[in-house]
């Protein structure tokens, strides 16, 4: 052992440290110096070299470790110098997120005719002549814990896309990689000045705004817990399979009690959707997000209750309309949705999923809300 | 010296910046010497690690409380630290929070240290 060990390590920390070249020399430098300090005391105390060698190396600990401090304490640096960070609690934050349910971030991907967003079934107004709904249970509360449902304030002026995106990966506490090559080879650059000043927004929404603001064919996905952001084309190869268990949709409700529920869309024949639909949902979502719709799972008022198959084959088209923004094969894309014995197979990405997932949330809501039945 | 016998860490995490600032307020130094300087006046018990105490010298510089400038008139480029004026103010606060909080847990601890006698 020698001090060609010092190096190695101090080679391996630059590499590991997310800092610019200056930077990490002038750690580098530093460190060599207490390294090399460190030897010659401990070799004055009748240390062995090699031994000597080893216990100043031991007394940083490990490389990565280090690296990662050093990392964050220059990101927490940028971050006084741009960004105010409020992440609220979680009952705030549930809170909010329920009242900004009707509020969808759709900045893509690729083109489509409008944003669809489904119901919320909080709080309806009696101002609209619909009764107040004391059994109503509130939508489940998103589940905070989800990185990208997180809310933070955050103020980028001209910031470059690197560091904005550095920030909402601390802030929201997600991995975070941005394949550069992909970007490099669209032409985008990292540095691309972000511009963005909001109070309590999403994170998923606030990578939206970010990388719509950077370049239209950026996206992003989330892959085992990791979101990459890349361009939209890369990223089409990203599409995972999911499974929602949509059995409880599928029940058959009572004729009777469907004519009474609001929010349906009652000239829409059988469910599907209904642009500007009434009822509670057509309300607050007026969020300059895209058009609003009301959305139910309907059916005409004294018409032949739908079948189970109808039922499903109408869920499926209400997700292929409400989300996803055209992205789904039959639409010239590349997502797939398909229903078997009440199982809801979805192969899309991240985003179309979590969307996919939300809608069914707010359709379990607002059925729970008129009392269906529940699994 | 046990290993029990340092200074845990969670004793340390709240005042190794109180211990640190007083350092440089004796005196500018560099790393080494800042923790050479914590060593000798903690005796066996307090260790602070190099991995501990450069990220929390970054740390420092970056709220402002220390800064560091690097000079080679030694023949060799080291990265010397010293106090701010912010940071000298900081040390004096917390000099003082910190007595009232020491006489606090030593008037806490009397019965413990020097339990009465017991009756025969």
């Amino acid at each position: 052992m020698s001090e060609r060990e010092f190096e190695t390590y101090l080679t391996l920390l630059c590499r590991l440290l997310r800092l610019d070249a200056d930077q990490r020399e002038a750690i580098a430098g530093e460190l060599r110096d207490h390294l090399e300090e460190r030897l010659t005391e401990l070799k004055s105390l009748g240390v062995a070299h090699d031994e000597a060698v080893r216990l100043a190396l031991d007394e940083f600990g490990d490389a990565a470790g280090l690296a990662s401090e050093f990392s964050s304490i220059a990101r927490n640096v940028k971050r006084r110098r741009f960004m105010r960070i409020t992440v609220g609690s979680t009952i705030a934050a549930a809170m909010a997120a329920m009242a900004a349910m009707a509020l969808w971030p759709e900045a893509q991907p690729g083109p489509a005719p409008a944003t669809a967003v489904a119901q919320a079934p909080q709080a309806p107004k009696p101002a609209e002549g619909l009764a107040p709904q004391p059994g109503a249970s509130a939508p489940s509360a998103p589940a905070s814990a989800r990185p990208l449902e997180r809310r933070l304030s955050a103020e980028f002026i001209e910031t470059p896309l690197r560091d904005v995106l550095e920030f909402i990966a601390d802030a929201s506490d997600v991995q975070l990689y941005t394949n550069e090559k992909r970007l490099a080879a669209a032409e985008i650059s990292v540095d691309s000045p972000i511009t963005i000043q909001l109070r309590n927004v999403r994170v998923d929404m606030l990578l939206d705004l970010t990388l719509a603001q950077a370049s239209e064919q950026l996206a992003y996905v989330m892959r085992d817990g990791i979101v990459l952001v890349s361009t939209q084309e890369d990223l089409e190869g990203a599409a995972e399979v999911r499974i929602y268990n949509v059995r409880d949709l599928l029940k058959l409700p009572d004729a009777s009690h469907m004519q009474a529920m609001p929010g349906m869309a009652g000239e829409g024949g059988y469910g599907g959707m209904s642009a500007g639909g009434p009822g509670f949902g057509g309300e607050g979502m007026d969020a300059g997000y895209g058009a609003s719709y009301g959305m139910g799972m309907g059916m005409m008022p004294g018409a032949a209750a739908p079948s189970r198959d109808d039922r499903a084959e109408t869920l499926v088209q209400v997700i292929r309309t409400a989300v996803g923004r055209g992205a789904w094969r039959e639409q010239g894309d590349y997502g797939t949705i398909a229903i078997y014995e009440g199982l809801l197979v979805v192969n899309h990405n991240t985003r179309v999923h979590q969307q996919v997932e939300r809608l069914l949330d707010m359709m379990r809501s607002a059925a729970r809300a008129e009392g269906q039945p529940q699994p | 010296m046990k290993e029990n016998d340092k200074f845990s860490r969670d004793l340390l995490r709240g005042s190794l910046d109180l211990m640190v600032l007083s350092v440089l307020a004796e005196e500018p130094r560099y790393g080494y010497l800042i923790q050479k300087r914590l060593r000798e006046a903690g005796g066996d018990s307090l260790e602070v690690q190099a991995g501990t105490l450069y990220p929390l010298l970054h740390r420092l510089q970056s709220e402002g409380l220390i800064r560091s400038r690097w000079d080679d008139t030694t023949g060799r480029r080291r990265k010397w630290y010293e106090l701010t004026v912010k940071g000298r103010k900081q040390l004096e606060r917390q000099a003082v929070q910190w007595r009232r909080y020491a006489d606090c847990i030593g008037r806490l601890l009397a019965p413990v240290m020097n339990p009465p006698p017991e009756p025969v």
